[in-house]
């Protein structure tokens, strides 16, 4: 009896439809999955580096730093009515929708906030398993920020040289803040339309 | 040359065997990430995922506090400490998913809370909650 | 560990370079050993006498979809970190039209030209020289054509996006696509193959 021998197409279309087969049915990584070693983000998740202090984000605006990227995760009205200069607002709510990738994974180091440490949290565990490992929480969100960076004062006699150069951190980035939120609404929107624009100009290219 | 024919007509063959099995193996693997975050994290949206004091309270049979960093607690309610870095345990995870109600996290840091809540959330960990 | 790897690690320049000289040798041997440094093999495509490039690139583009989606499944590639190219609308078809008469006419497409250049075809020398030509003036005349270089613009788009279906779903059905575009495609092969001869005879 002769055997009829399976051609090398055959076997490749039936691999290919098998598989193609076995992916059509199995929960694939649709667009935001986490993935990776759950071990792994427990230990990013534990480390105490990936809090910031509501003085360290506050130093880093009064400088300038181009390093850092606050994403404040409120609401837009809560935004609009007082935010923090150059940070971007993407509501948590709308986290996994946004383009992730050119907010996370573009140079700077994104810090996020919320107006506790709930949805910044939240946040960073999601962004951690989604493969952006560059992301920071600032503690205590904006309670904490108006707690310490704006509301407080120096109480005492005798003032060292480091508390010196804190407050004056403080109160530099105060005035920073309470100008940038008394513009109208209005020039605030226009003002993160083109930080976005800038945002997302890509390197290179024709231009 | 028989033996080489079956060998070449039976690999495609055992190329899918292999794949379903791991496809298998990871399908029923309970300690992994589960697709689509945004489905496992949509109790955190409208704070679903918070319960006070008050309603564990009324219903104390059907939680299970889990201390997260040995923290007093105001309750005054039974609760087992789990160190988060110890959370992810085996032993420790067969006990939260065996668990037939809700799962309370306590921690002294509402960081730590929200992240683990997240990390275990993502994992598939139903009927998961922080307490307020 | 997770790819793309240069996502986790920040190579150095010499390391990216590498990597993209040894893909290019991958690239450049396939393509030769496929036969595709001979024009009549390409162009054969538009006449239907010879549909081997279909087949190749299109069985090339259906094995890499399948990898990196079981790649994705298995967390060793992590898809949302790997491009996308962005849509425009206007460019794609543009480019395609002009691509597609620049491929009929020259018997090559750009990597398959240099392909033909490496084995010594003049024919190839000159459509590369023409092709780095285009794209010189493309640059040159870039402020003059950029409304229309970037109109109608979709953004990083997929198709499973758009038809709102999985991305296993969209696989399993560009695999069956595929199967009846290569089982047409020798259809045409058998009634269009005799031209291949006179196509042949004159040249």
């Amino acid at each position: 009896m002769r055997m009829q021998t399976i051609t090398s197409r055959t076997k490749i279309t039936f691999l290919l439809v098998v598989s193609a087969l076995i992916l059509a049915f199995i929960p694939t990584n649709e667009k935001y999955s986490m993935h990776g070693n759950p071990h792994r983000i427990l230990k990013r998740a534990l480390d105490q580096q990936s809090c910031l202090s509501p003085d360290q984000v506050a130093k880093a605006v009064a400088g300038g730093d181009s390093t850092i990227r606050i994403i404040d995760l409120r609401s837009k009205s809560d935004f609009l009515k007082y935010s923090i200069p150059g940070s971007i607002n993407i509501p948590y709510s709308g986290f996994l929708k946004s383009d992730l990738e050119s907010l996370l994974n573009s140079g700077p180091d994104a810090v996020f906030i919320s107006d506790d440490d709930r949805e910044a949290n939240y946040a960073f565990v999601l962004a951690q398993g989604l493969g952006y490992h560059e992301c920071r929480v600032m503690k205590g969100g904006m309670n904490e920020w108006n707690r310490i960076v704006m509301n407080s004062s120096f109480f005492g006699e005798r003032i060292s040289a480091r508390e010196n150069a804190l407050f004056e951190t403080r109160y530099k980035v105060r005035n920073m803040v309470n100008e940038f939120n008394s513009l109208p609404d209005s020039l605030k929107i226009k003002y993160q339309a083109i930080r976005e624009i800038e945002r997302k100009k890509l390197d290179g290219g024709c231009e | 040359m028989m033996k080489k024919m079956q060998t070449n007509e039976i690999f495609p063959g055992v190329l899918i065997l292999l794949l379903g099995i791991a496809v298998l193996i990871k399908l029923i693997n309970p300690n992994d990430f589960q697709p689509n975050a945004e489905r496992w994290s949509s109790a955190s949206f409208d704070g679903l995922n918070i319960i006070d004091a008050e309603e564990i309270s009324e219903n104390r049979g059907s939680f299970k506090i889990i201390n997260l960093d040995n923290s007093s607690s105001d309750l005054s309610l039974e609760s087992i400490t789990i160190p988060a870095s110890e959370i992810l345990e085996k032993q420790n995870l067969k006990e939260i998913r065996e668990f037939k109600g809700s799962i309370v996290l306590i921690s002294e840091d509402k960081a730590l809370t929200s992240r683990i809540w997240m990390l275990l959330s993502q994992m598939g960990i139903r009927n998961l909650y922080i307490l307020e | 560990m997770v790819a793309p790897l240069s996502s986790m690690f920040a190579f150095p320049e010499w390391l990216d370079l590498s990597i993209a000289f040894a893909i290019g040798i991958g690239f450049g041997f396939v393509l030769e050993q496929a036969g595709f440094s001979s024009s009549r093999k390409l162009a054969g495509m538009f006449y239907g006498y010879d549909t081997t490039v279909l087949k190749v690139f299109f069985t090339a583009a259906i094995v890499a979809l399948i990898g990196s989606q079981f790649l994705s499944y298995f967390g060793l590639l992590n898809l949302n970190l790997v491009f996308v190219n962005e849509y425009y609308v206007t460019s794609a078809i543009t480019g395609g039209i002009i691509m597609g008469a620049g491929f009929i006419m020259g018997g090559f497409c750009p990597g398959t030209g240099v392909s033909a250049l490496s084995i010594g075809k003049i024919d190839a020398l000159f459509y590369v020289l023409g092709g780095l030509t285009g794209a010189f003036l493309f640059a040159e005349t870039y402020p003059y054509i950029q409304q229309l270089a970037e109109a109608r613009y979709r953004g990083p788009v997929k198709i499973n996006d758009v038809f709102g279906i999985s991305s296993g779903l969209f696989t399993l059905l560009l695999v069956i696509a595929a199967v009846f575009m290569f089982w047409f495609a020798e259809l045409a092969e058998k009634k269009f193959g005799g031209n291949s001869n006179s196509v042949e005879k004159a040249a």
